[in-house]
């Protein structure tokens, strides 16, 4: 799993590629923790996941409890469709914003 | 009742007791009865006939004079003595019959008083009073009513009075010149002819005799009379009496026996039995076993019991000792068995061997008794696998010898490169060397090229391998060599066949196609063939499941081994301990066994795995001291079989609850959320316990 990141007008955006599972998923959190993804609307590029599992997907609804909270978004990227699948399966595509 | 014996005792005893007592009582009051009645008859006979003696000696002169002057006065007031005699009395009349007779006999009977008395009075009071005195103590004494001297009237039949010892108070008391009749023909008859006479009557028993005078004429008569109230009564007196002492008696004896039996018998049968119960409940609770003595002294046939099961006892010990000495014989020869056995299944080979293009593996499950069944493969070099089945004829520890030597044999053979015709054809020289136990070893010998894809083997008497290609199972090899360690010198011949992907061939040894069942079929080859058409991820594990439900009941005979060689892509993967990390390595080794597959495919097994060993981690080995998870990939065309072994604790993920999808995201809980994607991912999950460890089977299409 690879992770970039970049900062403006009170958004987070960060590009992701490869899998997120059990271990990525954990070295994703660090990496937007490290980058303060609090109090900002967050934007996942999805373009080159592979996959994601339930690792990946306890992640994501963390996010989605944050920015609840604060009132910000968070926004999902060009999901593959493993990943749409996965998505569906967990009943995500309800409850996210997917683009 | 704790002693029914007892009780038993006590009652036959009463009874025969009482028996006893009502017989003896009857028949002696019987006997006594008559023997009493003759008793009295002669008692008062001879009391007559002594006195009548004794009155001739002393009294004869008295009675002469008394005779005389009763004789005169009897024929003189003859009527008024009838009177009075024959008056019935009462109190009232006895006073004025006593009155007429003494006024009778006044002038010439004494007074009381001898005072102012004539000689003659004084001697004839003497006399008299002598006579009653004789009369009253041969009566008294004998229980009589009462003795008489008197005449006898034969003309008149009468008897007259003289002298008579009943008590003059008495209405019994015959006054001196009273008269009674004699009205017994009988008595008449003795009378008149002067002869003594004893009549037993209703009312008494009587007798009389004669008193004579010198010259033998009868003067008069003694009679005693004996109250036939006076028998009876002493009669039941004597009952009564003897009735007592029996009874008495009886009770003693009784009493006596039922100690006696009590002593002798029912405390030593109790002794018998309490001995009896403890000596088998020590048996029973385990403890140091010891004879028991029941304490019985007797000489007799108790005593001959007791002896008898002291001895009993003995023999039970020696018996339970001999057995425990063989027993613990027999289990040392057992624990040595089986660690022969243990040894020998030791030398085998125990996880399935891998290919890229193959899987081999085994499957044995031994019988009771160590079995000659061997099985070995291994890679003799990258590109070539051997592997050879065998079973050596017998069992026990000689045949496990046997197949080990046979095995290290053809092992050194095959690694310095022999081909199957000459692997068997050394060690047949070899076994047929000093085998004067002339056992021998049926054995199918192969090599199989990975890259040309042929198999070479040699047959030496064992059973035909199956192979089963596109969904039918055929026997190979027609023609078979002879058995290893039978035939010196003699010429093995190899055969060959070339394997497609897909194949699997079934080698196994006769523990299988000769598995009974209980009507005495066997399991045979149809079974086999029929096991592998049906398909099965698990094909060993499959037909062992269908032998042991065909041998239902049968004890397993012999070693039932079986091995397989599948052709085909295939994949292992063995963790230890598993990590979090382990899970990229195990997915891209996956992916590098499952090359060629959709990205998507791959992206979806990529899930599964992660999903999977995250919850074999997070879940089942958490309490598991070595963790170990083996990853068995098999690849035939499209579709991939991936199983999962873990010894975690027991678990079937297919039945755990799914997670609830709908529910708030707020509220919601991932757990269970794993498995549905791994279900959604794949075709078919099978979940079974297998040698007590957890497999989980996906099948997944991978186009």
């Amino acid at each position: 799993m690879e992770s970039t990141f970049k900062k403006e007008n009170g958004t987070l955006t960060a590009v992701i590629s490869g899998r997120l599972d059990t271990v990525t998923s954990q070295e994703l959190k660090e990496a937007l923790d490290k980058e303060g993804c609090e109090n900002v609307d967050i934007d996942l590029d999805f373009t080159d996941v592979e996959y994601i599992s339930s690792a990946g997907l306890r992640l994501l609804l963390a996010l989605q409890r944050q920015v609840m909270e604060t009132n910000n978004k968070l926004v999902i990227r060009n999901i593959n469709k493993v990943v749409t699948e996965v998505f569906k399966v967990a009943g995500f595509n309800k409850t996210f914003t997917i683009l | 009742m704790k002693f029914p014996i007892r009780r038993k005792i006590f009652f036959l005893t009463a009874i025969l007791s009482l028996a006893f007592i009502v017989v003896s009582v009857s028949v002696s009051s019987i006997i006594f009865s008559i023997r009493s009645k003759a008793n009295v008859m002669s008692l008062c006979q001879s009391s007559a006939e002594r006195i009548a003696s004794e009155m001739e000696d002393e009294h004869g002169d008295f009675i002469q004079k008394y005779k005389e002057k009763m004789v005169e006065r009897y024929n003189k007031n003859y009527e008024d003595i009838e009177h009075y005699s024959d008056m019935p009395v009462d109190d009232e009349s006895f006073n004025e019959i006593k009155e007429y007779f003494d006024d009778l006999v006044a002038d010439w009977f004494p007074p009381k008083t001898g005072f102012g008395m004539s000689y003659e009075m004084l001697e004839f009071k003497n006399n008299y009073e002598d006579t009653l005195r004789k009369l009253d103590l041969v009566a008294s004494s004998e229980g009589m009513m009462g003795g008489f001297i008197c005449l006898y009237d034969a003309e008149r039949n009468n008897f007259v009075y003289m002298v008579d010892s009943t008590s003059n108070v008495s209405y019994h008391y015959n006054f001196p010149c009273s008269i009674e009749r004699v009205r017994n023909p009988e008595l008449v008859d003795a009378l008149d002819a002067g002869m003594p006479k004893t009549l037993a009557g209703r009312e008494d028993i009587f007798s009389v005799f004669p008193i004579k005078d010198k010259e033998g004429n009868v003067m008069a008569y003694v009679g005693f009379q004996y109250s036939m109230v006076n028998l009876e009564s002493t009669q039941s007196s004597f009952i009564l009496t003897l009735v007592a002492i029996m009874i008495v008696a009886t009770i003693a004896m009784v009493i006596v026996y039922l100690l006696f039996s009590d002593k002798f018998l029912v405390k030593n049968i109790q002794k018998l039995s309490d001995t009896a119960i403890e000596f088998s409940s020590k048996l029973e609770r385990n403890e140091k076993p010891e004879v028991l003595s029941p304490d019985i002294k007797t000489k007799d046939e108790i005593g001959a019991l007791s002896n008898n099961f002291v001895m009993l006892q003995n023999r039970m010990l020696d018996y339970i000792n001999d057995i425990e000495t063989k027993t613990a014989q027999e289990e040392r020869m057992q624990a040595e068995l089986s660690i022969a056995s243990k040894i020998q299944l030791e030398s085998l080979p125990t996880k399935p061997l891998v290919g890229d293009k193959f899987r081999i593996r085994s499957f044995i499950r031994p019988a009771k008794e160590v079995g000659g069944d061997l099985f070995d493969y291994f890679m003799l070099d990258e590109n070539r696998l051997f592997f050879v089945i065998a079973d050596v004829s017998g069992k026990s520890v000689p045949a496990a010898l046997f197949m080990m030597r046979g095995n290290e044999l053809i092992r050194s053979c095959a690694k310095r490169g022999m081909s199957t015709e000459e692997i068997a054809e050394y060690v047949n020289n070899e076994l047929c060397r000093n085998n004067k136990e002339g056992l021998f070893i049926s054995s199918f010998i192969g090599i199989y090229d990975l890259n040309t894809n042929v198999l070479k083997f040699t047959r030496a008497g064992h059973e035909q391998p199956f192979i089963l290609r596109n969904g039918v199972a055929d026997k190979i090899s027609e023609e078979s060599n002879f058995v290893l360690g039978a035939l010196p010198n003699f010429r093995f011949t190899e055969d060959s066949i070339v394997l497609e992907e897909g194949d699997k061939i079934l080698l196994y040894t006769d523990g299988l196609n000769e598995g009974i069942n209980s009507s005495n079929e066997e399991f045979d080859y149809d079974r086999i063939k029929e096991g592998l058409e049906k398909g099965s991820s698990d094909i060993l594990a499959s037909l062992f499941s269908s032998l042991s439900s065909f041998t239902e009941g049968m004890e397993q005979f012999d070693d039932v081994t079986m091995m397989l060689l599948e052709i085909g892509k295939f994949g292992r993967i063995e963790l230890k301990n598993p990590k979090y990390e382990d899970i990229p390595v195990v997915t891209d080794k996956v992916f590098s066994i499952i090359e060629g597959a959709d990205g998507d495919k791959k992206s979806e097994m990529g899930v599964i795995l992660d999903e999977l060993i995250n919850n074999y981690i997070s879940y089942a080995f958490t309490d598991v001291s070595k963790p170990e998870l083996v990853m068995d990939i098999s690849i035939s065309g499209d579709d991939m079989i991936m199983t999962f072994t873990d010894n975690g604790k027991l678990f079937n993920p297919l039945t755990s609850e799914a997670a609830d999808v709908d529910v708030d995201i707020s509220e919601r809980k991932m757990g269970g959320l794993g498995i549905m994607m791994v279900r959604e991912f794949t075709q078919k999950m099978e979940y079974d316990v297998i040698d007590g460890k957890n497999r989980l089977t996906i099948y997944k299409t991978l186009r």
